[in-house]
């Protein structure tokens, strides 16, 4: 981790970190109560919000589209040409589950082939498919990787210990818009004959953020 | 709302311009040649909704993609490629 | 140029910071009721996505850089619920003030972020 992160003059020791979670902890509860106090919204209206992003969703919902469009070349077909109406016909868990109460997302999946390299960012703020990858990690969060991702991309991969080889293209996709972006990485070699179930435990929330590749299989 | 003026494959340059308000073109790809990856679809422009105060009528947005030289100059890093979605009002 | 916010290319960061032990959801209660809020209110009609992105991009560039990213989602849900005539200024201190006693000792910490001791 670097000592010099530009946080470091704001980076307080845990002390200070406890007491900033304790202010902002409190700010957020009396922001809470005016607008409750105010009608501008129930509290049940946010519990519900967040079981929902926490709880509900998560990266094992892209997971599952991974391994599908690994095994089942009509899904695959499907999830190129139109990843959206897949998510509208069979909901953000593929089992149906439609989550009515979030608003409706377009989503693109970005294939990995030997060509190419897809690695998703928004340099804007931090639009991702929290639909089915949960809420982002905080580096994707960062100043820095939404600085350096769209100029350095190469560079960057390799702090998370990926090395893209000579040759292949990193495409670099900016949610700056509507659409959100899934990357489905190439296959694991050696995974050839493990079923769709047991495929979905190696796909990894970094890999369809395209930050890592799978690792083959010995 | 018009057809799309814009088809894959087509060369476009996107504005100039240093807006006041809202936008979601940022100042990286601005004035820079690009291409056509796909059509999207349509919707309202952020910018036209923020300055408006309401969300606006659809205008087609678009894939494009920039070289990374086009985008950084020479010294870009090289094997590397950027697609970004841009509005219709986005290009020159 | 552009507000600050726009960050495509800005060079002087150092690396990504990488927590391996990070995990997959929200990683503090009270970021997850930010986010809470913001959703809610706009689905509850006060504002659009782009206007609650254009309140934070709002904040100011000092404060903008100087704060993290949720804190920064705090304050925009405060600036737009006031914009829109739904907050007086004052009220969140006002409540904060009224917190039950687990939060009242920190109502003076909220705006002091140098101060470490307690």
């Amino acid at each position: 981790m670097s000592s010099h992160s530009y946080a470091t003059a704001s980076q307080p020791h845990n002390h200070d970190k406890d007491a900033t979670r304790v202010a902002l902890t409190a700010r957020t509860a009396a922001l809470e109560a005016a607008l409750v106090a105010a009608g501008v919204l129930q509290s049940e209206q946010v519990d519900e919000l967040v079981e929902t992003y926490a709880e509900k969703l998560g990266p094992r919902h892209g997971a599952a589209m991974v391994a599908r469009a690994w095994t089942d070349d009509a899904f695959r077909q499907r999830l190129e040409e139109d990843a959206t109406g897949i998510i509208r016909d069979l909901g953000y868990d593929l089992e149906g589950s439609q989550h009515r109460d979030l608003p409706f997302a377009t989503l693109r999946a970005v294939f990995n082939t030997p060509e190419v390299h897809n690695v998703i960012v928004c340099t804007l703020c931090s639009c991702y498919p929290l639909f089915v990858l949960g809420p982002q990690p905080r580096w994707y969060k960062s100043p820095e990787y939404r600085a350096r991702m769209v100029i350095e991309p190469k560079k960057v991969l390799s702090e998370f210990g990926t090395t893209v080889p000579a040759g292949k293209t990193i495409r670099v996709w900016d949610s700056n818009a509507e659409t959100r972006y899934l990357v489905i990485p190439e296959q694991p070699k050696g995974s050839e004959d493990m079923t769709e179930e047991q495929l979905r435990a190696l796909v990894t929330r970094d890999s369809m953020i395209g930050v890592t590749v799978l690792p083959d299989l010995t | 709302m018009d057809a799309p003026r814009f088809k894959v494959g087509d060369t476009i340059r996107t504005r100039v311009d240093n807006p006041p308000g809202h936008t979601r073109l940022p100042r990286y790809v601005r004035g820079r040649t690009g291409v056509i990856e796909s059509f999207r679809g349509v919707s309202p422009v952020p910018d036209d909704t923020v300055a408006n105060g309401v969300r606006g009528s659809d205008v087609p947005y678009y894939g494009v993609l920039f070289a990374m030289q086009e985008l950084w100059g020479k010294d870009a890093e090289p094997g590397a490629e950027l697609v970004i979605e841009l509005w219709e009002s986005y290009l020159q | 140029m552009s507000f600050v916010h726009d960050l495509g290319g800005v060079r002087g960061f150092w690396e990504v910071e990488i927590d391996p032990e990070e995990d997959h959801g929200f990683h503090e209660g009270w970021e997850a009721r930010v986010f809470g809020l913001s959703r809610v209110i706009r689905g509850n009609g006060v504002c659009t996505t782009d206007e609650f992105r254009h309140a934070v991009e709002r904040l100011g560039p000092a404060t903008y850089m100087s704060t993290s990213y949720y804190e920064r989602w705090l304050m925009a849900v405060e600036k737009i619920a006031i914009e829109k005539g739904l907050l007086a200024e004052g009220a969140v201190e006002q409540c904060l003030l009224e917190l039950p006693d687990e939060h009242a000792d920190e109502h003076d910490h909220a705006d002091d972020r140098d101060h470490g001791a307690h």
